[in-house]
């Protein structure tokens, strides 16, 4: 059986775990600033576990410094970042997945593969093309939409979900299963609504984050991994 | 090229239910086709772990090889590849009949997209040798040809026929190197064969080759150590981009004259200001005249992807 596109997408996802890179650390104001190159998707008041402290995010400066609280200073080094959470599903499906998780914090940031999916095969002997997909992949955290003006949105979630994004496409890019040259758009989703009106939310929680609309070339498996010939 | 066999019959046709193939090739390896003592500079498959599996210890072997003869030089990702036969070389009558007389050339073709003169230069020093070359594929797969029973060997390419250039970036177009050459007539396409992508553990694809690594001229000079700024040959002419990263493990120092002898080093320190500039300090006081040589270690591999070219320093 060959893998449907909800799987190949949550291998995808599973890949997104890079390292944060403390350069050097100093005290600030009884906080600690961790200086990096790179602070990927983290943003303000989420949770990282540098060393086996949890920190909470108190400020950023993106791919320059954190701010964050904690019991302890943290020590330079390289610390993994947990890998996003995986959601895929129609939206009715997905609100209610989401609707189920009370700590939104455990939810955050997530990636939600948007269902139905329509994978266009053909039957071409020569072609190593399985299927074409269109797919539309919401890539969120959590926003304040009360406080924050459309900057702190880009600033905080928009601009760092960017390069979750980017990293995704990356692993997209150089993964066998995906043709070289994709088509893809990228929309900026600031406190994410129906039909984009404001109105009334998505799920029962404030998101902002990138909808990436990916149309993909989906490539035949050339291993004998799969022995079922169905 | 495979002769006819006139007395067993032809071959088989069956296939069995379910092989690997090539895939989409996406880095080519190059090689020295010949080790110094006239072997080719091929895979021997006992050696590998297990005498199956490529593991990321072979795969360090080679690409960090001291013995620049004997290593692996990888090439950046290639796009936009072209591998294909010329049509066969045949003789028609009069007819219209024609016969086949031999198979027509293979050519590939290959963009490295952002490539630099830098790379171009390197690329250009393999055109007089003669060179092999392995393909890894988008699956993960190592494609050498099975000439030599319990080996995997490279590709012999034509003698002179490789070619590198460099395109221009446009308006809309990116700057790239081209690399073209022919494979050898004396190769086969039925001897191709490959490491499979399932026996291979190690991170080959997307492997990269060493960095050039250039010294400047060494300053503070003493009996007992001496600074050197350590620069790849890439960046601009006023910014070269640092060697960044060394410890004393990447170098090894021995006095060439006037008593041809290894130096111990007790530390190599680099700066914590200036990216690329090292503090060099000996672990006896070395005697002043002695002409002293800092080169990679003669150990293999290399710990890092950092092929230094050696420097002289003299004690003053």
């Amino acid at each position: 059986m060959r893998k449907q596109t909800v799987d190949i997408i949550e291998n995808l996802v599973k890949e997104l775990k890079p390292f944060l890179v403390v350069d050097s650390i100093s005290v600030v104001s009884g906080n600690y600033l961790i200086q990096t190159n790179c602070t990927w998707w983290l943003s303000i008041k989420d949770s990282i576990d540098l060393g086996g402290t949890i920190y909470t995010i108190e400020d950023f400066t993106i791919n320059e410094s954190i701010l964050v609280s904690g019991a302890i200073p943290p020590n330079v080094g390289s610390y993994e970042l947990p890998v996003p959470n995986y959601i895929h599903g129609t939206l009715k499906m997905a609100q209610n997945e989401v609707d189920a998780i009370n700590n939104k914090e455990l939810l955050v940031p997530f990636v939600y593969l948007f269902e139905v999916i329509r994978d266009r095969k053909n039957t071409d002997e020569e072609s190593m093309i399985d299927r074409t997909t269109e797919l539309r992949i919401f890539f969120l955290n959590s926003a304040n939409t009360s406080d924050w003006l459309t900057d702190d949105h880009y600033e905080n979630v928009i601009y760092p979900m960017q390069q979750m994004v980017d990293l995704f496409m990356a692993k997209v890019k150089i993964n066998k299963l995906f043709a070289e040259n994709l088509d893809y758009e990228c929309l900026p989703l600031i406190n994410i609504s129906e039909e984009g009106q404001q109105e009334n939310s998505i799920f029962d929680c404030n998101l902002s984050g990138i909808e990436l609309r990916l149309t993909a070339d989906i490539r035949f498996d050339l291993s004998c991994e799969n022995k079922c010939k169905c | 090229m495979a002769l006819c066999k006139c007395n067993t019959g032809g071959g088989n046709t069956g296939r069995p239910s379910c092989y690997g193939v090539f895939d989409v090739t996406k880095q080519a390896v190059f090689v020295e086709y010949y080790t110094e003592t006239g072997d080719i500079n091929g895979i021997e498959l006992s050696t590998l772990a297990g005498g199956t599996t490529l593991d990321q210890a072979y795969l360090d072997a080679r690409i960090k090889d001291v013995n620049p003869r004997t290593r692996w030089y990888p090439t950046p990702e290639l796009k936009n590849i072209t591998d294909e036969r010329a049509d066969d070389i045949t003789e028609e009558f009069e007819d219209t009949s024609s016969v086949f007389i031999q198979e027509g050339a293979r050519t590939f073709t290959g963009w490295i997209i952002k490539g630099d003169p830098v790379l171009l230069g390197n690329l250009k020093s393999w055109r007089c040798l003669t060179v092999g070359v392995f393909f890894i594929d988008k699956s993960g797969n190592l494609i050498g040809k099975q000439t030599r029973e319990g080996y995997l060997d490279p590709i012999l390419l034509q003698d002179d026929s490789f070619s590198a250039t460099l395109i221009k970036g446009t308006d809309t177009t990116k700057q790239k190197n081209q690399i073209t050459f022919d494979i050898s007539q004396l190769e086969d396409d039925a001897d191709l064969r490959m490491i499979e992508a399932a026996q291979v553990t190690a991170n080959l694809l997307g492997v990269g080759g060493l960095v050039d690594v250039n010294a400047g001229t060494p300053t503070n000079v003493t009996v007992n150590g001496f600074d050197v700024q350590l620069n790849t040959p890439f960046g601009g002419v006023t910014s070269p981009i640092p060697a960044e990263g060394m410890t004393v493990a990447d170098f090894e120092a021995n006095e060439i004259s006037p008593s041809a002898g290894a130096i111990v080093l007790s530390s190599v320190v680099e700066s914590a200001t200036v990216a690329g500039l090292y503090s060099f300090t000996f672990s006896v006081a070395q005697t002043s005249g002695d002409l002293i040589q800092i080169s990679n270690p003669s150990v293999s591999p290399l710990l890092k992807s950092l092929d230094l070219n050696k420097f002289n320093v003299t004690i003053p």
